[in-house]
């Protein structure tokens, strides 16, 4: 398994490099390229997902260990979706009750949830990355 | 303690006795240096009760090996094999050491142990990266990775730390 996935990785690594620059932002692009080609390769339909930001959805991205936008402010009923753009699993998990989480979220996959009210929120699996929704 | 006495020890041969290192040597200690942190997850997972430690060490354990992951795909397209030397050898045995000392433990005095060696650990390996590996790679994607991991292995240890402190409560 571990061998499969260091191929996948590897073509991956290899056919977005290429055109990959030096300033730190573009090099860990080919980290969040390599996570959509992941998909691709093992599936070969699905599309990047695309960052969208509308009146009533909005996206945070998740790269680096941290969530992007870390705080955000919202209206009552708004969706907003996380996408994994790591190299490792997350979650998104409600910090004060655990009262609901999205369960790991692979790598180059999203997770979408409707927000009804400011919430705190934490990834489980690395517990210092947290986030926060503000219900206006 | 004695665990941390075996990391300054490792961290300062790492530093002294190996000026140079090529980037084969940097490939094969950052695969080694990956492999042990799961090694010690591993005995965590067999001897810990503690649900907090075991999801740290869930996590450890997936989080390495993307890294691994990483590493192995970039030395396969640079074609470069990664090569033992003398700074994985010493993480290696130091590594040894640290599993006996942990798989002598009590399951009651476990969960300390290991959790005070993982942040020994990751800080000891955050600064051989930072201040060893990083200057001694040559190779500007082997640096990139290197430098991508940096970010990664930081949360780490502030989730160790705060295991720690509960743990302390």
């Amino acid at each position: 398994m571990k061998k499969i996935l260091s191929l996948v990785l590897g073509f991956i690594i290899l056919s977005c490099s290429s055109g990959s620059e030096s300033t730190n932002q573009e090099e860990y692009a080919a980290f969040e390229d390599q996570s959509v080609t992941d998909q691709k390769s093992s599936e070969n339909i699905i599309e990047p997902i695309a960052v969208k930001n509308t009146a009533h959805f909005h996206t945070v991205e998740i790269k680096r260990m941290k969530f992007v936008p870390a705080e955000l402010t919202i209206q009552k009923g708004d969706t907003v979706m996380w996408i994994n753009k790591d190299f490792v699993l997350h979650d998104v998990t409600e910090e004060n009750n655990k009262s609901w989480t999205s369960s790991p979220i692979a790598i180059g996959r999203s997770w979408s949830k409707v927000v009804t009210e400011s919430t705190d929120y934490f990834c489980s699996l690395h517990l210092i990355m947290k986030g926060k929704l503000l219900v206006k | 303690m004695g665990a941390i006495i075996c990391l300054f020890i490792s961290y300062s041969v790492i530093a002294q006795d190996n000026p140079k290192l090529s980037d084969a040597e940097v490939a094969s200690v950052a695969v080694v240096a990956n492999q042990i942190d799961i090694a010690y997850a591993e005995i965590a997972q067999k001897k810990s009760k503690n649900t907090e430690v075991l999801k740290f060490a869930e996590t450890m354990i997936s989080d390495h090996n993307a890294v691994i992951g990483q590493a192995a795909a970039l030395v396969k397209k640079l074609g470069v094999t990664p090569k033992d030397n003398a700074v994985s050898q010493s993480l290696l045995s130091d590594a040894e050491k640290t599993k006996k000392m942990l798989n002598s433990k009590t399951i009651k005095s476990f969960d300390k142990a290991y959790v005070d060696n993982e942040v020994a650990y990751h800080k000891a390996v955050i600064a051989a990266i930072e201040d060893l590996l990083i200057p001694e790679t040559d190779n500007a994607e082997l640096k990139e990775l290197l430098t991508n991991v940096v970010p990664a292995l930081k949360p780490h240890l502030g989730h160790a730390e705060m295991v720690q402190k509960q743990m302390s409560k």
